[in-house]
């Protein structure tokens, strides 16, 4: 791992809920969301995180950026220790990394202007004057860069459609001229046809500007599509990590392997040719996981001890990681051939 | 084959404060009987309100089934569902066409357990007692899969995961030996490899039954899976109607190569940019005077703007409504 | 690829540009308020008691005050023995009932409309406070807020007033504190539904502070729900007042009429001269009714969610 190459290191992040219950409020248990996860990004890549629902991956995403307080654990952004240091060094540092949110119609305050939205990180941080002649043209800029119209800085959210709310919120993130942006499942709220060109105009973004991007989202063949590298996460742990063709070609670990069974191919010929496996059960909840390692329950290849300890996350081949008993270099953890 | 199912120029409106919606521009589609069809589309297709018209199920004010006609060969014989009061419709609605919708959450009535739930159906539509009906509705949540139906019997509906709850449609839909199963976006909101198991369910349902089946999805993965012919629709209208193989090998309208050509691909090595259609959809509030696509379309000309295109057939079991002919490369001639 | 400019829009999207004149948000506006046709009558109730409190010198030349025992207890106009100098007749002192009653309304709107501000103070500081901080400080808050609205009103009322003494400032007072609570919990509610909203996760991590957060994005989200609060809270204040009044706990009849004060005094003639409180009780009808009727059509005015979203 070259160190100068590296933007955004994260170290055991750990995010716990306690879930307040019972007459005086008190702590009745521990929603573990995320469990001591670790993984580096490089300067201009896309990292896909994806996993399902009770995952965790919004809630790594978050914790990164320090929107959640991690519970334990550090993430290392431009050799500063994001969870130790003070409050207002944090906001300094904020212009450098952004968030793009899921769902376009409650991310953007119904009550401003799209020229006051894409503009407001600028006056956050003084770089500009609200409503001066610099800041217009910079918003200008953005909503150009985005493929909008600048005419629209006076409209309100509620003009747009969801594409172009989206868009709204890309512009925002960019004001700041950020060098890692999480993108929160960006376009999952959004229709096919629209969702193509949202994710073509992050990549032209990206090949523009050098940002990186942890892209978080379910849907397995867009993160394929732009990651570099993906992340399968599974009840607040990393199950694999890995380039991603490998992660398609050659997935060492059981779960992954049932995705990408799992996901459907538009082509019927290939859908019929297919050899499935269908995961049975249903994933559980991150309030009550599996002891051991958290997949036994639902794995077809589980064994005694992957109900008693936990794998050890750890580099099978350069630069592909997996968390199971089973994962040697000689297929030991396939499912199928 | 004998056509289960034919809609005829169905056209549905909404009243609203904010002017006409035209959500339905006349659509018409066959369903042989066994088959499965599915209808594509985006937001503002119109292809649940298609559904929703079949099966009595638009607010009366203020949609308004304008046009067109539905004829379902029930066991009555030929009977146009348009045409059918609130009260056959209901008969035919759980029994002789079962249905199932995207989020079970809000279908499946919370206060009745789900055993208690299945029961109702068959007593309703088969007229078998109560004891009769809790025994057909233990085996059938055995058959789709429920782990021990016995005492999953009188759970509630909160007290299932979605995809189990999904299971529990699939088994109220089923109960009554449909002849059409109707589905929209029954696995929308579920977790891949959770659609994964009901795509499955479905399949082995689907033929042990030999039930024909509609089902409504924008996921063109899950359509290439399961459907025999596909039904593209957009602003209302139908654009392209093929058998699955042909649809997806050559698309001839331009809507359906984009909405191809916008898909990533798990199997493609390379990372190709995705095609994007470029504008949004279509804003239903505008009578429809000419093609619905025309605005995002690279090969619009000047008849596109002026009439609404119909349906051209293309081959045998494949027609597009679009006044460009791709295969020739100009303007389709009549 | 003929050119399309003639025809149409290039895209969907540029219906934006279909620049919405002046005319076309007048007609949406028209529809809107049409549909709701108890928008119109609560607007034109609120309306004709706004202006007949502002131009009560120019509607009626009679004086409130003045008394004419000659002319007491006469009938409203149209009854025999009435007289159009008296529309609504007189009262056991001969003051002109007409009269009393439009001004009366100047002291129903000031008893709303101050005691609404007074309590929309009050109440959206605190409940902004229990809400945006949230833990022990909210239920403590909010605890007290319970313990007000639990208290037995009349008593409260009386003690106020026999402590204070009876006058318009002192029943403005009680009704502001007394409905600070209500307003404090909306206000409450509204900022808990609204911190949850993305948009404010969006302005953290851009950095903002906490004042930026509270005034620029939390408030301008608060106002429309407590407006259409203050309209029926003001609704109910003007009930209450006759309820005050009725108890003679308002502002002494003698100083000034309010519609509560004159219902006290025509109490005692309902069966005899029913008039004399009639009036005035339609009036506090009519006027609650037509504000409760704005409120509601307030509400949807105001909820940008209803507004017409495109997808």
């Amino acid at each position: 791992m070259t160190e100068n190459n590296s933007l955004l290191s994260v170290v055991d992040l750990k995010k716990y809920f306690p879930i307040i219950g019972g007459l005086f409020g008190r702590r009745v248990s521990l929603v573990k969301a995320v469990d001591g996860i670790s993984f580096e990004i490089k300067k201009g890549e896309t990292v896909g995180l994806v996993g399902e629902s009770g995952c965790g991956k919004s809630t790594a995403g978050r914790a990164i950026l320090q929107l959640h307080k991690p519970t334990d654990g550090q993430v290392f952004f431009q050799d500063q220790e994001l969870t130790s240091i003070d409050p207002e060094e944090l906001r300094m540092l904020r212009p450098k990394m952004q968030m793009i949110f899921q769902d376009p119609y409650a991310s953007l305050n119904p009550r401003h202007s799209v020229g006051k939205i894409v503009g407001e990180p600028l006056v956050i941080h003084q770089i500009m004057e609200p409503n001066s002649k610099e800041i217009k043209e910079k918003v200008a800029q953005l909503l150009e860069l985005v493929g909008m119209d600048p005419a629209y800085v006076s409209r309100f959210p509620h003009e747009f459609s969801g594409g172009q709310r989206q868009r709204i919120g890309i512009a925002r993130a960019l004001s700041l001229s950020p060098e890692f942006i999480v993108c929160d499942e960006p376009i999952s709220a959004l229709d096919v046809s629209i969702q193509a060109q949202v994710v073509n105009l992050m990549q032209d973004l990206q090949d523009q500007l050098g940002v990186a991007y942890l892209f978080i989202a379910h849907d397995l063949s867009m993160v394929k599509h732009i990651s570099h590298r993906i992340i399968v996460m599974y009840l607040g742990k990393i199950m694999e990590l890995a380039e991603r063709n490998t992660l398609f070609n050659d997935p060492l670990h059981p779960y992954t392997q049932s995705l990408n069974s799992a996901v459907p191919i538009p082509n019927p010929k290939s859908e019929r040719a297919r050899s499935r496996f269908i995961l049975k059960g249903d994933p559980p909840s991150p309030a009550n996981p599996p002891s051991g390692c958290v997949f036994h329950t639902r794995c077809p290849i589980a064994i005694e001890e992957c109900k008693k300890k936990e794998p050890e996350f750890r580099e099978i081949y350069p630069d592909h990681f997996v968390a199971c008993h089973l994962a040697d270099q000689k297929g030991g953890s396939k499912i199928i051939d | 084959m004998t056509k289960i199912l034919q809609v005829k120029n169905l056209v549905t409106k909404f009243y609203t404060l904010d002017g006409v919606v035209n959500a339905v521009n006349g659509v018409s589609f066959d369903l042989d009987e066994g088959e499965t069809l599915a209808i594509v589309g985006e937001s503002g297709s119109g292809k649940s309100v298609t559904m929703m018209s079949l099966l009595g199920l638009i607010p009366m004010p203020p949609g308004k089934v304008e046009d067109g006609s539905a004829i379902f060969e029930s066991e009555d014989g030929p009977r146009n569902l348009l045409e059918m009061s609130v009260e056959e419709l209901r008969d035919i609605r759980g029994g002789q066409i079962g249905f199932i919708f995207q989020d079970p959450i809000s279908t499946l009535n919370p206060i009745l357990t789900i055993g208690d739930q299945i029961a109702e159906t068959l007593t309703r539509h088969k007229g078998l007692t109560q004891d009769e009906a809790r025994n057909q509705a233990i085996q059938l949540l055995e058959q789709v899969g429920i782990p021990d139906p016995e005492l999953r019997y009188k759970a509630y509906p909160f007290q299932f995961s979605g995809g189990m709850r999904q299971r529990v449609m699939i088994a109220i839909a089923v109960s009554c030996t449909p002849k059409i199963i109707i589905a929209d976006e029954p696995t929308t909101a579920l977790d891949v490899t959770v659609q994964a198991q009901i795509v499955e369910l479905f399949k082995q349902l689907r033929e042990a039954l030999d039930v024909a089946a509609i089902w409504i999805t924008h996921d063109l993965g899950v359509v290439a899976g399961i459907a025999d012919r596909v039904l593209v629709m957009y602003g209302g209208r139908p654009v392209e109607i093929a058998t699955v193989d042909e649809l997806y090998d050559n698309p001839q309208h331009p809507y359906t190569i984009g909405l191809l050509g916008a898909l990533p691909r798990l199997d493609s090595e390379e990372s190709k940019r995705l095609v994007s259609i470029k504008g949004t959809p279509p804003d239903l509030l505008i009578p429809l005077q000419h093609c619905p696509f025309a605005w995002r379309c690279e090969y619009a000309f000047d008849r596109c703007w002026e009439e609404i295109p119909p349906l051209y057939k293309v081959d045998e079991r494949h027609q597009t409504s679009c006044f460009y002919d791709l295969e020739k490369g100009g303007p389709r001639h009549d | 690829m003929a050119d399309n400019e003639a025809f149409a829009p290039k895209t969907a999207d540029s219906l934006l540009d279909t620049e919405k004149t002046f005319k076309d948000k007048l007609a949406y506006f028209g529809r809107f308020l049409w549909r709701d046709k108890g928008g119109i009558i609560g607007l034109v109730v609120f309306l004709i008691v706004v202006l007949a409190a502002i131009f009560a010198p120019v509607i009626t030349s009679q004086s409130p005050f003045d008394q004419n025992l000659r002319a007491s207890k006469m009938p409203p106009a149209w009854q025999e023995g009435g007289d159009w100098e008296h529309p609504f007749g007189t009262d056991s002192l001969g003051k002109d009932i007409f009269s009393r009653v439009i001004y009366g309304a100047r002291v129903s709107l000031m008893v709303g409309l101050f005691g609404v501000l007074i309590a929309g103070a009050l109440g959206l500081i605190i409940g902004a406070i229990a809400g945006y901080v949230g833990g022990r400080l909210d239920a403590a808050i909010m605890g007290g807020v319970n313990l007000i609205l639990s208290l037995p009103y009349l008593l409260f009322v009386v003690f106020i007033a026999a402590v204070l003494g009876r006058s318009l400032l002192n029943v403005i007072l009680i009704f502001g504190i007394t409905d600070a609570p209500i307003f404090a919990r909306v206000t409450r509610g509204e900022v808990l539904r609204i911190r949850r909203s993305g948009y404010i996760e969006s302005a953290i991590s851009a950095g903002a502070r906490w004042p930026r957060i509270i005034f620029d994005h939390i408030i301008p989200n608060l106002i429309g729900p407590l407006i259409t609060l203050a309209t029926f809270e003001m609704s109910a204040m003007i009930f209450y007042e006759a309820g005050l009044g009725f108890l003679g706990l308002s502002v002494p009849p003698n100083e000034f009429p309010t519609w509560g004060n004159m219902l006290a005094a025509g109490r005692k003639y309902m069966t005899s001269y029913p008039w004399m409180a009639s009036f005035p009780g339609l009036a506090i009808m009519f006027t609650s009714l037509g504000m409760n009727l704005l409120g509601d059509w307030l509400r949807d005015v105001l909820d940008p969610r209803l507004r017409r979203s495109r997808k």
